[in-house]
């Protein structure tokens, strides 16, 4: 089944099933609500972004990887890590794209899919934030710190503790966590995003959306220029 | 005229690391007539690692958020950028995009909460240079700053992804307001360039790379203060002097105040008011207060 109209001459049809999820542009293009399909590949997110060099694929060749159906490529890609969500990209693309919500929404897939590693930085940062958000309502930073540091490498700590002092020494440290009154509803509301995600995957599965495919090694490595 | 009130929504680090900015925001406003009142019982807004693990879930919190501050009746006030970047956005897509505003309606009933979409969030800089409006902040201005060179940071977050009263790649309303402050705004040019300050913990080179960068810019062009409108900016450009010289060799002795405390200054408030104590480059000699 084709979800989507293809604008532009590629060689995309050409690519094995194996390696090319033809639902993948649009599983992004849900989650993300933007247009993959408007894209022009020009490349002004590239030049514009402030950690391309550290990027093993550039925003632009990621924009094409997606609608290519790439999945695992993409998902598996350091690149989706090194967007700092500055927003560069999104103000200057002038299709409209907001590229950083496509970022957003091709971390939160791989986390989602397995394709990263959980106690790699990124991965466990963002996790240790959620746990602390879970706890208290709201982010106590030095909580947050220390989870993450825990979870990755504990002697971490060690390096932290300059900087925990100097807050702590200038008043700027709060030793207890503050919390929300109505943690209750905090998790409620974490709990209804989860059912609402997952009653619309299920309605996608029956419309034959394959909404998340597992990962699998394939040993072939496709270049999207 | 009608004194000027808000919501205002501190953010997570206005109780712990930037305790000097929610204390320096509440003597400013205050002393320019304008009220802030907390909103009630608020949560974490996600700030950007929640919207990469779960982009629902991020605009879920921030629906909450403006639920409760639409309830007060007031606008929203908003001093963190990375928590004004959460919520505005959140709002107008609400207002605009059908799919996002049915998920979040259904998150919200589970909670009994609801939002109209009507609400306006403001950052303080905008509230200080727009609602307030310049003219009225040079009125209070009591010991202008003559002298003072200063270069504006505005951070990834207070023009981008959008803001109605900046350009996205030029802002200017930071350096209006410190302008009419009677300091010195020096050009700056990577004063919307990221500082990494979201890779701290998790990619440190990158992060320390950005931030010794717009601090060797700041020194080159000879400021004597660096200006700030968000806590994790303030936090970022602040309190790694002595891993960036230990890592590029240079110790940059720039302090790095928030835009309240240099408000709150020149409004002729008392340092402690501002808590101006509490920054890791010290800040008192080149504001002439010891």
């Amino acid at each position: 089944m084709v979800v989507a109209i293809e604008p532009v001459v590629t060689q995309r049809e050409l690519l094995p099933e194996e390696i090319r999820n033809p639902y993948f542009p649009a599983e992004v293009e849900d989650i993300s609500g933007q247009s993959v399909w408007a894209c022009m590949q020009c490349g002004t997110c590239s030049g514009s972004c402030q950690f391309a060099e550290q990027m093993d694929y550039t925003p632009r060749r990621i924009m094409e990887m997606v609608r290519t159906g790439l999945r695992e490529q993409v998902l598996a890609s350091k690149a989706i890590w090194y967007c700092a969500s500055c927003y560069s990209c999104t103000v200057r693309c002038p299709r409209g794209i907001q590229v950083t919500r496509v970022m957003m929404t091709l971390k939160s897939l791989a986390l989602r899919a397995g394709y990263v590693n959980p106690r790699e930085d990124a991965p466990a940062f963002y996790d240790s934030f959620l746990r602390v958000l879970r706890m208290f309502g709201r982010v106590h930073e030095p909580t947050l710190v220390a989870a993450y540091a825990l979870r990755t490498r504990p002697t971490r700590v060690l390096g932290m503790m300059p900087m925990a002092l100097g807050l702590v020494r200038r008043g700027r440290m709060a030793p207890l966590p503050d919390r929300t009154r109505s943690l209750g509803e905090v998790r409620r509301l974490m709990e209804a995003v989860e059912r609402v995600r997952t009653s619309e995957s299920a309605g996608a599965r029956e419309v034959g959306v394959r909404a998340q495919s597992e990962p699998r090694a394939t040993g072939q490595e496709v270049v999207v220029r | 005229m009608n004194r000027l009130r808000y919501a205002f929504y501190p953010g997570c680090t206005a109780h712990a690391s930037a305790r000097d900015y929610t204390r320096s925001t509440y003597a400013t406003f205050q002393a320019l007539g304008i009220e802030l009142e907390e909103v009630p019982d608020w949560c974490c807004c996600g700030s950007t690692a929640v919207s990469n693990v779960d982009p629902l879930l991020g605009m879920a919190l921030c629906a909450r958020n403006l639920a409760l501050a639409e309830s007060t009746g007031l606008d929203l006030a908003v001093t963190c950028n990375a928590c004004y970047a959460n919520l505005a956005p959140t709002l107008e897509a609400y207002r605009e995009e059908r799919r996002v505003r049915d998920r979040l309606q259904r998150v919200l009933d589970a909670v009994d909460r609801h939002l109209e979409g009507e609400i306006a969030v403001k950052h303080g800089v905008h509230i200080l240079t727009r609602d307030l409006g310049l003219p009225r902040v040079e009125e209070h201005v009591r010991r202008p700053l003559d002298g003072l060179k200063v270069v504006p940071y505005y951070g990834c977050l207070l023009s981008r992804p959008r803001n109605p009263y900046e350009d996205p790649e030029n802002p200017t309303s930071l350096d209006e307001l410190l302008c009419v402050l009677g300091a010195e705004v020096l050009p700056f040019e990577r004063k919307t360039k990221c500082c990494g300050g979201s890779f701290m913990n998790t990619k440190e080179e990158v992060a320390l790379r950005l931030t010794f960068e717009i601090l060797e810019e700041a020194r080159e062009r000879g400021a004597h203060v660096i200006v700030a409108a968000c806590p994790l900016c303030q936090l970022n450009l602040d309190a790694y002097r002595a891993k960036l010289r230990a890592r590029f060799g240079t110790y940059h002795d720039t302090p790095v105040l928030y835009f309240t405390q240099v408000v709150g200054l020149a409004l002729g408030l008392d340092r402690n008011d501002l808590a101006i104590g509490q920054s890791f480059v010290p800040a008192d000699r080149v504001l002439g207060l010891r």
